[in-house]
């Protein structure tokens, strides 16, 4: 992971000019709000929260915290303009945003799924951005 | 003795998720050499046990594909009728099988293959897709390109193995393929872009194949039956010494080659569909 902030400029350019589709996911809370790696890379670039950024960048994906997890979970799914068909082994559900924040908030086991599969993206992520 | 070029398949479809593969599954012709094999779907109220039995009695297929809502036990069909369960599915002994439902590559897949299946394909977690329009069903290859991507690789994996390859070969390309589509939903600036990344990485990290990755289900890709175009080569042949023959002159031959091809490849269209009673 990036261990300088020049490095990390770098890896986060490269990450946003090639993979705009995971640019504006929401990966970390610094200074206090939820912040996705386009919003990393302009806060780097003003020098702001360097490194409370640096070390989010290094755990990425790295066992967050539940609380943490469900935040970032359910901020990352409120996007979500169509829906996800879940296959699950109670039937299928079909999860708009509305629905995932909710399933998530109420720890069902769609939100278990959901949140999963979010922390799974997040691996993703991280393997690509290195 | 299971049978090479021969299967049966599941395409229940009751509610959104089994919609889709029912409208996917359309588009097979596309992605198989259907024309070399013997397909036996059973779709929608067909979809249940005892039709599935009685027509892996009566057809012994290599080859056994469905979708349906699962259990680490159970997999299930029309309006959840249950057609395989752990120590329930002696049936499948012999064939190639590949589930497109959620968690039975925990245990039912296991046993499945224990049970005396050459090789399963299926997926260890809930299975997951992406679509543009909430609660409608639409076709995932022409209509709804958020769920292209899934049903592509889906019925392409299905192509694969009908191709002639080996389970292992298919298996390897079905998750390259969900690598490409990854890539390129990564590259995109659509804003729902990033849920179809995530739902394809879940559903390539929970894909399983157990069994004989060596194991195959066709002869080969050749159209019917197995003979090629060798038939259509031969009637141009004659055709064309016929056309000559009567005319003295290269263009009569070439007709006369035209016409018999076109003639033969017809007439076994014609003798297939009605052999296969469709």
């Amino acid at each position: 992971m990036a261990r300088s902030l020049e490095d990390a400029i770098t890896k986060l350019e490269r990450f946003v000019r090639e993979r705009p589709a995971l640019a504006d996911v929401p990966v970390a809370i610094v200074g206090g709000r939820l912040v996705t790696l386009r919003d990393m890379l302009e806060m780097l670039r003003r020098g702001e929260h360097v490194e409370e950024i640096l070390s989010a960048l290094m755990r990425l994906g790295i066992d967050p915290s539940e609380d943490e997890l469900k935040e970032l979970a359910k901020e990352y799914y409120k996007g979500m303009r169509g829906a996800l068909v879940v296959l699950t082994s109670e039937g299928c559900k079909v999860v708009t945003a509305e629905d995932a924040v909710r399933e998530i908030e109420e720890g069902t086991e769609v939100g278990r799924v959901l949140m999963e599969m979010y922390l799974s993206m997040l691996r993703t992520m991280r393997m690509l951005l290195n | 003795m299971p049978r090479l070029n021969v299967a049966v398949y599941t395409a229940p479809n009751f509610e959104v998720a089994t919609c889709y593969f029912w409208k996917a599954v359309k588009h097979l012709p596309e992605y198989a050499p259907v024309d070399a094999w013997e397909i036996h779907g059973l779709e929608a109220n067909e979809a249940v046990r005892e039709a599935v039995l009685h027509h892996l009695k009566e057809f012994d297929p290599a080859f056994f594909f469905g979708c349906g809502h699962g259990n680490p036990d159970v997999f299930t069909g029309q309006f959840y009728d249950r057609i395989f369960w752990t120590c329930n599915c002696r049936e499948l002994a012999g064939r190639v099988v590949y589930l497109l439902s959620c968690l039975t590559a925990q245990r039912l897949g296991r046993d499945i293959v224990e049970k005396g299946a050459k090789a399963y394909i299926g997926y260890f977690r809930e299975y997951v897709f992406y679509i543009e329009v909430p609660a409608r069903c639409r076709d995932p290859i022409t209509e709804d390109k958020y769920a292209r991507a899934f049903f592509d690789t889906t019925l392409k994996l299905i192509g694969y193995l009908m191709s002639g390859k080996t389970v292992g070969e298919a298996f390897r390309m079905y998750i390259d393929d969900i690598n490409k589509w990854i890539d390129y939903w990564s590259r995109q600036s659509d804003p729902d872009a990033k849920y179809i990344v995530s739902a394809l990485t879940w559903d390539r990290d929970a894909a399983r194949l157990y069994g004989d990755p060596t194991a195959r289900v066709s002869s080969g890709a050749l159209p019917f039956g197995g003979y090629g175009y060798a038939p259509e080569i031969l009637s141009a042949i004659l055709g064309a010494s016929v056309g000559y023959a009567m005319t003295r002159s290269p263009m009569g031959a070439a007709k006369g080659a035209t016409i018999a091809a076109l003639t033969m490849f017809v007439l076994r269209k014609i003798l297939k569909r009605l052999g296969s009673g469709a």
